[in-house]
């Protein structure tokens, strides 16, 4: 018996060692791994730790301490001097709604497009197709004075006569402003065409059969087959949308109007109340960080027009 | 059946199957003529005029002022700058984002945690990216100078220093030396947080290079008797070759795009040293005297460098979608 216990022992002894052993070997990987991760998040370690430092602390000599001395979470909570009532609070709800607009007229328009070029035969298909592919080398930055005029031409309109001034709408320190240009999209419509395609024309053929009418097929065949790239193209679309700067720089000039990216901008300048500025960076990172995190095999996906199964 | 199919019977095929497709293709295709096909051609026309500040006269100058913007030496320099810009973001991120592709890819328990943390940066926005490294470069709140303070090195002057692209140099050689001696450290700013900001997407891309590589040919590499470092160069760089100037690609197109980081550490400045084309765009069309003319003429020279690095991303694209 002492025997047979004496050799478990010494097998758990040298297996224990070999565990020891093989994280001993591992060490050198996880100490590069643990160094390359500190010297990438010391930028937003250094905004964070700043965030939470009373304003006292920015304007003394030197640079701030990078430890938070004293942890005013009241930049981000207080009343009166908090991201919640500066207008950061204001900033980061016009950013969700703008994306969230934006997001929901891209699923719209391109699942309808994408279902036509990769179901529907009609005459021009291809041209078609190749215009919608072509707006992906059209950047909006490089339109962005006439897409501007136009927007002053249609706000102007809007305020200017009487049967369209009851609307309200703005175009030029407006959400329709914010969201017009970026409703459609060519990567969209060409990422969900791709996935559309390998849906077996079988399942539309019995549809069909069952007197399903396109629109019928498309919202309960086709879309819940496609979740997986819709999933992937609102993603894409929201992270785009709220992380834009130059478009809504453009047509807000009303400081209530102003999308979060805009906004920390402007309020980083102002050393009276940079700490809430921090803050608000923060804020406006914290979402996007999230997003990014729990949907990355998503954006693999679509980073490579769908063709690699993240 | 409805009453309305008779007569829809009536019309030739190809047109019936237009008809019904259109209602699908209407909403993009009008969106799409609005914001980016009439958006080129206004482009192409508002070239063709200087108008004053209010917009309330135009006068006709034709293809003058398309000479004038583009012989210029502004535009000259402005392009300059972009191409370093485009240099000093492109290829560090790169080479950090394989790097930390290739730690991340290795067979270790946790791994996931650190290919996480390493494309992290992807979800930061070109504003808070700018304002997480203004932290670190701002004048007087900036703690790299006190990092470089207490290793000996000097402190930098980062978002007001110029460098070379800062008053005339007599000759190009002259400028060529200055870039090593005298170096551009507002551009170099601007490049620190971009580079930042797009090493999360060059390593999520380099990653996923990195898997289709199989593993035989590096068995067989160690049979041969390959080192880690004759193994990098021997397999992984030319089996990952296409993915890097894919994400090369990219980066040059984001490149291209940047405009919020300059607009918030530098406005561009000292006097243009980080002014690149967009940003140029911006200046000239939306600041005073408005010159729309002259801006959009700068933006047709966007649009066409642009045009042949999104081709050029296409090609790519396209050999991997239609490969398989």
């Amino acid at each position: 018996m002492t025997a047979v216990a004496g050799a478990t022992a010494r097998k758990n002894a040298s297996r224990s060692s070999g565990v020891v052993r093989r994280w001993l070997r591992r060490l050198p990987a996880y100490t590069l791994l643990i160094v390359c991760s500190v010297i990438l998040l010391f930028p937003l370690y250094v905004t964070a730790v700043f965030s939470l430092h009373p304003l006292t602390e920015f304007l003394k000599e030197g640079a701030p301490s990078l430890w938070p001395s004293f942890w005013q979470w009241d930049n981000y909570f207080a009343s009166g001097e908090g991201v919640s009532d500066t207008p950061v609070g204001r900033y980061l709800f016009n950013s969700f709604v703008m994306s969230t607009v934006i997001t929901l007229g891209q699923l719209i328009t391109a699942t309808l497009s994408a279902y036509a070029f990769a179901f529907l035969k009609f005459p021009g298909r291809n041209a078609l197709f190749v215009a919608f592919l072509a707006t992906m080398m059209v950047p909006l930055e490089v339109s962005i004075i006439p897409n501007f005029q136009t927007m002053q031409w249609l706000d102007a309109h809007f305020t200017e006569q009487a049967w369209l001034s009851w609307t309200h709408i703005r175009f030029i320190d407006g959400f329709p402003g914010l969201v017009a240009p970026f409703l459609a999209t060519g990567f969209g419509t060409f990422l969900l065409r791709q996935y559309f395609m390998t849906i077996p024309r079988e399942l539309l053929d019995a549809a069909e059969m069952d007197g399903y009418g396109h629109l019928r097929t498309l919202i309960h065949v086709v879309m819940p087959l496609g979740k997986g790239a819709l999933a992937t193209l609102a993603i894409f679309a929201f992270l785009q949308a709220w992380n834009q700067y130059l478009w809504p720089l453009l047509v807000t000039n009303d400081p209530n109007m102003r999308t979060v990216q805009i906004g920390i901008a402007a309020e980083a300048a102002n050393i009276s109340r940079i700490n809430v500025a921090f803050a608000g960076t923060i804020m406006a990172f914290l979402p996007m960080l999230l997003l990014v995190v729990a949907f990355q095999r998503y954006l693999v996906r679509g980073l490579f027009g769908g063709s690699v199964k993240g | 059946m409805s009453a309305a199919a008779p007569a829809r019977r009536l019309l030739p095929r190809p047109v019936r199957e237009f008809l019904v497709a259109l209602p699908f293709l209407i909403p993009s295709l009008f969106l799409f003529g609005a914001f980016v096909f009439y958006p080129l051609g206004k482009s192409v026309y508002l070239g063709f005029f200087i108008s004053n500040p209010f917009r309330t006269r135009q006068i006709y100058v034709g293809f003058d002022q398309y000479r004038d913007v583009l012989t210029s030496s502004d535009f000259a320099t402005t392009l300059v700058v972009t191409g370093t810009f485009t240099l000093y973001t492109v290829v560090p991120a790169l080479a950090i984002g394989t790097f930390l592709a290739i730690i991340a890819n290795q067979k270790l328990p946790g791994i996931v945690i650190f290919r996480t943390i390493f494309s992290s940066t992807l979800a930061a926005s070109v504003a808070i990216s700018a304002v997480f490294w203004l932290v670190l470069l701002h004048p007087s709140l900036g703690v790299l100078n006190d990092g470089f303070e207490a290793i000996g090195l000097p402190r930098v002057n980062w978002l007001a220093d110029g460098g070379w692209a800062v008053g005339e140099r007599a000759t190009a050689w002259d400028v060529f030396a200055a870039w090593f001696i005298d170096p551009n450290w507002a551009l170099i700013s601007v490049s620190l947080a971009t580079v930042w900001m797009n090493i999360g997407l060059f390593t999520i891309i380099v990653l996923a290079g990195l898997q289709t590589i199989p593993d035989e040919l590096y068995e067989s590499a160690r049979i041969d008797g390959a080192g880690r470092w004759s193994e990098f160069w021997h397999v992984t760089l030319p089996m990952l070759s296409p993915t890097l100037f894919f994400a090369s690609v990219v980066g040059m197109i984001f490149a291209f795009q940047s405009f919020g980081q300059i607009q918030i550490l530098t406005q561009g400045g000292p006097a243009d040293a980080s002014k690149v084309l967009l940003f140029s765009i911006f200046q000239t069309g939306f600041e005073p005297p408005f010159r729309v003319g002259a801006a959009s003429v700068q933006a047709l020279a966007l649009f066409v460098i642009m045009l042949g690095l999104t081709l050029a991303q296409f090609r790519l694209i396209g050999g991997r979608v239609f490969y398989r």
